[in-house]
């Protein structure tokens, strides 16, 4: 009797290399974009409205992040400042925007403000705004989900 | 001699099983996914601020737009519309639909009150359709 080797059943070949690799990049993309959300966004409660259907940023706007209290209650970019370094950085802004040949009706500004904080520190910056020209801002909402 | 079983292409071949790492990997990848969503969303509010050119040009009409105070009533947050004062916020927007939208309504803000009833006067002005909105900072 003459017994045979036990058959392997060959699999067709899967060449997974492209797979893997489009994989990895798709993990690294989302790893470094939710790091830069949290970089780019000071943590806050903002006001929780709808906010407006159409908003359009024309340029990429300065974003001002104010914390319900503190002295150095203003963040911009990463940096934490009080109330006088902010108004020297509007007014950098503002002659930066001017040197490039723009006007002050193109200045752009978000106010990202924490709700439970007292509404002098908006009225304060209204204020400045006002005075340097500027009669348009924008104020971040968080839409209820 | 012994002689190791070969493949039919005559070449040895290692077989890597790598259906572990690609459940890891699609865990990995779902997590940032879901990671990424849970971020919240964020909406603007765009309303102006009064400018001396809102005033000059206020004062060359003879009706002039209405003005949302939001202040301090007995210690709470409320809103006031000439002499009349309004604690909840659908009686304001109710209120708002039925002024006439043309000219527009200014927002006062108290410096005591929290930013986010400012911004709650803000978003019901635009919900009851005025597209002019304009922020009056309150100016010591």
């Amino acid at each position: 009797m003459r017994f045979t080797a036990k058959q392997r059943v060959h699999l067709p070949d899967l060449d997974l290399t492209a797979m893997i690799d489009v994989i990895f990049l798709l993990i690294i993309f989302f790893m470094t974009t939710a790091q830069f959300v949290e970089r780019a966004r000071a943590e806050l409660e903002l006001p929780k409205e709808e906010g407006e259907k159409d908003v359009r940023a024309v340029v990429p706007p300065l974003v001002i992040n104010i914390l319900a209290q503190g002295t150095n209650r203003y963040i911009v970019g990463e940096q934490q400042m009080d109330q006088a370094a902010v108004k020297n950085l509007i007014d950098r802004e503002i002659a930066r925007l001017k040197s490039d040949g723009g006007s002050i009706g193109e200045f752009e500004v978000v106010i990202r403000a924490d709700q439970r904080g007292p509404s002098q520190w908006i009225n304060d910056l209204g204020a400045f705004l006002r005075e340097r020209g500027v009669w348009r801002w924008r104020l971040a909402t968080e839409p209820a989900r | 001699m012994k002689f190791q079983p070969t493949k039919p292409d005559g070449r040895n071949r290692v077989q890597l099983n790598l259906a572990s790492m690609i459940d890891v990997v699609f865990l990995l990848l779902i997590f940032f996914l879901f990671s990424s969503i849970i971020t919240p969303s964020e909406s603007q509010l765009t309303p102006n601020i009064q400018t001396q050119s809102v005033n000059s040009a206020s004062r060359s009409t003879d009706f002039s737009p209405q003005v949302v105070s939001v202040e301090l009533v007995d210690g709470q947050p409320g809103y006031r519309i000439g002499s009349r004062v309004i604690k909840q916020r659908s009686e304001l927007l109710a209120l708002l639909k039925d002024l006439p939208h043309e000219l527009g309504v200014f927002v006062r803000v108290q410096d005591a009150v929290p930013i986010g009833f400012a911004v709650g006067a803000i978003q019901c002005c635009r919900d009851a359709g005025f597209e002019k909105v304009t922020y009056v900072p309150e100016t010591k």
